[in-house]
């Protein structure tokens, strides 16, 4: 990360070297070389390593030497390595000390990145760079509408990886474009095309609505009466349009007095029992005969809720099922809450893309019918046990749970609402009035590119795509499905997988539809909308009364989660919290069904991750002063995350501000869900965490260990009491070994800011030494970079919220680089450094409320110019 | 007269049937090809049970390779190989583990850009005789590699088993989808072109990619063309686990990996494999239930030359995952040595590197390496090497054993001359290591 300010200045220089030629660099390095490396060289190494007979004929007397060249570089980069190894000076001469180290091996390595750079031609200007795979397939998604109710897609899965980066940004830089990438771009925007273009023949219509006041005549369950639980068996739903009928199959549910019927939340279905999985136990199946696997199928829940106080919403499931014995498999499609009250029932839609999803289809090719499950998924906070008779015999469950009350289900086969399809319809829309063909092809592919290419597209430029579709209406295709090349082509051309700028010589404005791009990049991470392109189009954009107003705009309209979710995501990298393998105990701990607890552990992880996300978001729309995110006295938490730290009274599952309680003041550095991603599961984390604070709260990077350096342990072993010693003592054996050091004088320190929180997030109450005395006080106290100590987490706090102090690490600065490097798609760098001071200045003044700051960042010319 | 050059003259550039029984009665005296598998597993082992103690052919081998017994005769242990100048240390062994490339320091990004990984360099001499150049494989996928092409990008890792299977033996549309794909191309491409010439210095080297990837996928095209048309062995799918997740079914999702290889190989898709386990230090796999829950990256560092006393769990984990990475190679080994090719095996022909870039915490020396398969490619195996004077468990430096410097870049470097790739200053390579030689 380049936001440290040492850094930047360096990769300045390289800027410097690249616009005002070799002289400027030569004048501005040898101040740093000469005022501090130089000294040092002359003092430790230029005994051998001078004019007479070096040795190794290495040479550490002459002046600033130029790393720009390679062989130059190789050379000192040998030096860095010797240094770092402790290999030289050898044993007989004065050893450095770390101070004198790092002055060193800093200078080498950031004059080496700065020659590595110039050497290949970097300029610090913004590259030109591909949308990652998220953007793309949204992008599809978008443009062929692949929007689904409820249902959602994760079309960027199927794509390859994206190089990562710690930094939170999308650097273009990084984003490399290879044979595999294009096979699967192509394979995936083919098979997305098709899935919208509807095939010439309508497939076979069939609708099925199962009225539960019509399927009780039918039922011939004893025992199933109004208020009863246990209503089971099939029910044929016979339609007259329909050859084979259709099954539909309860489970343990109840019948309310108006005849629907009531799922309760399966985890316990029936009496006692704790398990999601128990066939038809709490669930609603329905087995339609098989159709083929193409278009959308379309099901309408009518449903409401009941939910008793102190309870969340039901959660809605649908799901595919495969429900033949040994093949039993599932696939969830959606899951959504219900929270209207069964006197205003609702319709919810369900969409469901067969061409887009994976599922085994051969398994219902198999059985010949293809089955749903709809269950109620709701899931307690908190454990809730079987509870038992002193004799150990299974008493009445005592809890009262939300219920997810069913009335009518109606179930329509791919193409028997419209035909064509909705989405085929508007996809094609442009070319409606047209009955020329090679017209009508020639509208819909302008449209679909200029919205494809986030930018106004002449006819022209899709001449030759029209003649593919020409070529292909000869080779006899159908008059739509002849579009499905053309449309392809459309799509993975390389203006829409490109941000594409054509940028001049020297640094210039870039041009209005340019910045729209990157605007809408920035804070939707999709292209611009109409209002955008218009403005664009009158050229009005680079007003900066215009932008700024777009950029409030962008932020309040909610496609602005892209944004906020991405950026706070990356930077606390908030992804490990739901994939690392981390224990959250709560697996094994009451739940006799591993399984239960699971999903419990799903929704804690979801919710730790949103938190901080949801605090930025807070932060961003009332434009609070960025600084909240590391203080003020509320949280922002849901029912499961207030359950979580101990806050009575939330309920719902939607997040809102709470007073925070007196130890978890500090935002997001209280954050449960921050602290677990920068414990990474660990139970002793102190080093992982000074690496997450340096780099994510600090702002600079950590180093990495160096090659074959002797193993801490090693040398420790020679300290007899290391297995006594604590964890401080054993962090300190770190900091006390030279080449080591280097880094972890900054990083360990940091981390026992974190000393009375576990890797859960969650308080540690430490222990009586001895029984009866009182219990020690954790000690939370360290260090920053630069010096200045803490006691504790509100002491550090303060530190990087102190302005006053003379110090890069300021938390407000730091987060504004970030948030600079996200807009740029690159590293800030010294190029930049001018424009970065300029924000920081106006920021302070105006408080540093986070949307002027995202405001002003914009405004700036490393935004508006390429 | 059907000899197999025939038929590649007939196909293009590729082989469209395996070197089937056929084509081999038919070309006796030919060598069958010679193929190269590069498998990587990183972040350490238990260093106490890996090497065998013994030097020489009469080795006793050790508890952790205990599942290679079979192949004793088919394989070499190395002890004491590593890069040049201690290449690969920290978290870099997987940027370095193929290229050699000291330099190479992959966390921070592209700051230097890696060198060639010996898998492209011979694929870049050898790869268009077969239909795929090379197979490049992760669990991970993406960047999360061991192969760099000649710009020192990473070659993007397939990790997609169904993809895989999809590209090695196509699926019933694969003909007509070709087709389409060929007239896609042909229009991006002319746009590329177009716009290429309108950027800046930059952006166009960034750009040139797009156009490269390109080229690559049309001539892909056309040797698929060929291969697909000719009627690829009706392989199905149906027994093969193909949607399994790397992370949560991994014994399934490396075997059916393994065993895809090893079908591609036979059929001569392709002769040249690396293959990744998962990135250096990264949590990917994670936990190992099986083995009780703990992280692998965790208690290889907790371990750093401790005695197994000492950190009895921590090593038994460690152990308990180097057999399961192990065992895999054995299952391969078996099926590849099961695999006739005319009076030889298939793993005669195929030499199999295995191991890692780390033995010890952040250590990139006494790398735990061996190789397998190879023989008529003449390769001598059945013997524990051992090279570099290496230090000790307690870092000392043990100069008991006269021993030569050798690097992993001479050893890929005699892989490389194996097939015929001259690779003489590959990486820090000095010389070839005869010993391996028969």
């Amino acid at each position: 990360m380049a936001s440290s300010r040492t850094t930047s200045t360096c990769l300045g220089a390289m800027l410097a070297l690249l616009t005002a030629g070799v002289q400027s660099v030569r004048a501005e390095q040898p101040t740093d070389f000469d005022r501090v490396v130089k000294p040092l060289l002359a003092k430790h190494c230029v005994s051998c390593h001078g004019a007479e007979k070096p040795k190794g004929d290495i040479r550490l007397d002459g002046p600033a030497p130029d790393l720009v060249n390679a062989k130059v570089r190789a050379r000192w980069e040998n030096v860095y390595s010797m240094l770092v190894r402790g290999e030289m000076p050898p044993r007989d001469k004065p050893k450095l000390t770390t101070d004198e180290l790092a002055t060193l091996t800093t200078w080498i390595r950031e004059a080496s990145e700065r020659g590595v750079l110039a050497d290949r031609g970097g300029t610090g200007r913004t590259t030109m760079r591909r949308l990652t795979r998220v953007e793309y397939a949204r992008m599809l998604e978008d443009v062929l509408g692949l929007h689904f109710s409820n249902v959602p897609i994760h079309l960027w899965e199927k794509l390859p990886n994206d190089p990562q980066t710690e930094a939170p940004l999308n650097d273009g830089d990084l984003l490399n474009f290879q044979s595999l990438h294009l096979k699967t771009y192509v394979e995936l925007t083919e098979k997305a095309v098709s899935a919208v273009l509807a095939p010439e023949a309508r497939p076979t219509p069939f609708t099925y609505r199962i009225d539960p006041r019509s399927l009780i005549q039918r039922v011939n369950v004893s025992g199933f009466k109004p208020g009863e639980q246990g209503f089971g068996g099939k029910v044929a739903v016979k339609q007259t349009d329909v050859a084979q009928p259709a099954t539909v199959s309860f489970g343990v549910t109840e019948r309310n007095a108006d005849d629907t019927f009531s799922l309760p939340p399966i985890y316990r279905s029936d009496e006692g029992y704790l398990g999601r999985d128990k066939v038809n136990a709490g669930s609603c199946y329905l087995e339609l005969p098989l159709f083929p696997k193409s278009g959308v199928l379309h099901v309408r829940i009518r449903a409401a809720a009941v939910i008793p106080k102190g309870e969340g919403a039901p959660v809605l499931r649908v799901a595919l099922h495969n429900n033949v014995v040994n093949q039993i498999y599932g696939k969830e499609i959606a899951s959504f809450p219900v929270t209207n009250s069964p006197d205003k029932l609702q319709d919810y839609d369900v969409e469901i893309p067969l061409d887009l999803l994976d599922f085994p289809w051969v398994l219902f090719e198999r059985s010949g019918r293809v089955s749903l499950r709809i269950t109620n998924d709701y899931m307690p906070i908190t454990d809730r046990v079987k509870p038992v008779t002193e004799k150990g015999k299974p008493q009445v469950w005592p809890w009262q749970e939300p219920m997810l009350v069913l009335d009518q289900i109606e179930v329509n086969g791919p193409g028997t609402l419209v035909w064509p399809p909705r989405r085929h319809q508007t996809l094609l829309a442009a070319g409606d009035k047209l009955t020329d063909e090679k017209e009508r092809a020639s509208a819909i592919l302008t449209e679909v590119a200029s919205r494809a290419w986030r930018r106004p597209v002449t006819a022209e430029e899709v001449a030759p795509f029209v003649k593919l579709y020409q070529s292909r209406r000869k080779a006899g295709d159908s008059r739509d499905g002849a579009l499905l090349q053309p449309l392809t082509a459309v799509l993975v051309s390389p203006f829409a997988i490109y941000i594409v700028e054509r940028k001049a010589e020297k640094v210039a404005p870039l041009t209005d539809l340019e910045l729209a791009n990157r605007l809408s990049m920035f804070l939707w991470g999709r292209g611009p909308d109409a209002e955008l392109l218009k403005l664009a189009e009158q050229k009005k954009l680079h007003d900066p009364k215009v932008l700024a107003s777009q950029v409030d705009r962008l932020l309040d309209d909610e496609r602005s989660q892209v944004f906020t979710a991405d950026f706070v995501g990356r930077l606390l990298a908030l992804e490990r919290v739901e994939n690392d393998p981390i224990d959250f105990g709560l697996t094994l701990r009451s739940f006799s069904h591993a399984k239960v607890a699971g999903l419990r552990e799903v929704r804690l992880k979801h919710d730790l991750a949103r938190e901080p996300v949801r605090h930025f978001e807070h932060v961003l729309k009332n434009n609070r002063p960025l600084q909240e995110l590391i203080g003020g006295d509320y949280l922002l938490v849901n029912d499961r995350l207030a359950s979580y730290y101990g806050i009575a009274d939330v309920t719902g599952s939607e997040f809102r501000t709470v007073p925070a309680p007196t130890d978890r003041r500090w935002g997001w550095l209280t954050t449960a869900g921050v602290v677990v991603a920068a414990s990474r599961g660990n139970k002793e984390a102190t080093i992982h965490r000074g690496v997450y604070l340096l780099q994510r709260f600090l702002g600079e990077h950590p180093g990495t260990p160096p090659g074959n350096v002797e193993p801490l342990e090693v040398q420790a072993k020679q300290e007899k009491t290391r297995g006594k010693l604590t964890i401080r003592e054993q962090v300190k054996l770190h900091t006390s070994i030279n080449t080591c050091q280097l880094c972890h004088r900054k990083i360990d320190p940091l981390g026992f800011v974190w000393a009375d929180l576990d890797y859960l997030g969650q308080k540690i109450t430490p222990k009586p030494i001895k029984p009866n005395t009182p219990a020690p006080i954790t000690d939370c106290s360290g260090k920053v970079p630069d010096g200045r100590t803490f006691a504790n987490l509100a002491e550090f706090t303060a530190l990087l919220k102190d302005e006053q102090a003379n110090s890069r690490y300021q938390f407000g600065e730091v987060l504004l680089r970030q948030l600079m490097g996200y807009a740029l798609a690159r590293q800030v760098r010294l190029h930049d450094e001018a424009g970065v001071r300029e924000l920081v200045r106006s920021a302070r003044r105006d408080g540093w409320k986070l949307r002027e700051v995202i405001k002003s960042i914009i405004l700036s010319n490393s935004f508006t110019h390429g | 007269m059907l000899t197999r050059r025939n038929v590649l003259k007939a196909a293009g550039v590729c082989l469209p049937l395996p070197w089937l029984e056929t084509l081999a009665a038919a070309e006796k005296q030919a060598k069958a090809p010679g193929r190269a598998v590069f498998f990587m597993v990183p972040s350490g082992v238990n260093m106490w049970r890996w090497h065998p103690k013994a030097l020489g052919p009469d080795y006793k081998i050790s508890s952790t390779l205990a599942a290679l017994t079979p192949f004793r005769k088919e394989l070499t242990i190395f002890s004491g190989l590593e890069h040049a100048k201690g290449a690969g240390g920290g978290h870099y062994e997987v940027g370095v583990w193929l290229t050699g490339n000291e330099k190479y320091k992959s966390k921070d990004g592209p700051v230097e850009p890696n060198t060639i990984s010996i898998d492209q360099h011979i694929a870049g001499a050898i790869g268009s005789r077969t239909r795929i150049p090379s197979l490049v494989l992760s669990a991970p996928g993406g960047s999360v590699t061991t192969s760099f092409d000649a710009k020192g990008t990473p070659v993007n890792a397939e990790n997609n088993l169904r993809r895989l299977f999809g590209e090695l033996f196509g699926s019933p549309d694969v003909l007509s989808r070709l087709d389409r794909r060929s007239s896609v191309l042909d229009l991006v491409g002319e746009q590329a072109k177009g716009l290429s010439k309108q950027l800046g210095k930059n952006d166009r080297q960034r750009f040139d990619d797009y156009l490269q990837s390109v080229r690559d996928v049309e001539s892909r095209l056309q040797a698929d063309r060929g291969y697909f048309a000719s009627k690829p062995l009706p392989i199905s799918a149906d027994n093969l686990k193909l949607d399994v997740d790397p992370q949560s079914q991994r014994q399934d999702y490396f075997q059916t990996m393994l065993d895809l290889v090893a079908l591609a190989l036979r059929n001569d898709q392709t002769r040249i494999v690396s293959i990744l386990a998962c990135g250096s230090g990264h949590e990917f796999f994670g936990q190992w239930p099986q083995f009780g829950n703990d992280t692998h990256h965790r208690a290889s560092h907790a371990t750093n030359y401790d005695t197994e006393a000492q950190r009895p769990k921590d090593f038994a984990l460690l152990e308990s995952v180097d057999k399961w990475f192990v065992a895999h190679l054995a299952r391969f080994l078996e099926r590849l040595n099961e695999t006739k090719e005319g009076e030889s095996t298939l793993l005669a022909n195929t030499m199999v590197l295995f191991g890692g870039g780390m033995s010890w915490t952040h250590n990139p020396s006494n790398l735990p390496m061996l190789l397998a398969g190879g023989s008529r490619l003449g390769l001598k195996h059945g013997s524990h090497l051992r090279f570099n004077p290496h230090k000790d468990h307690m870092g000392k430096l043990d100069r008991s054993a006269k021993v030569q410097e050798t690097t992993i870049c001479d050893v890929l470097r005699t892989m490389s001359e194996r097939l015929d790739v001259p690779a003489d200053r590959f990486g820090d390579s000095r010389r070839s290591v005869k010993e391996l030689l028969g």
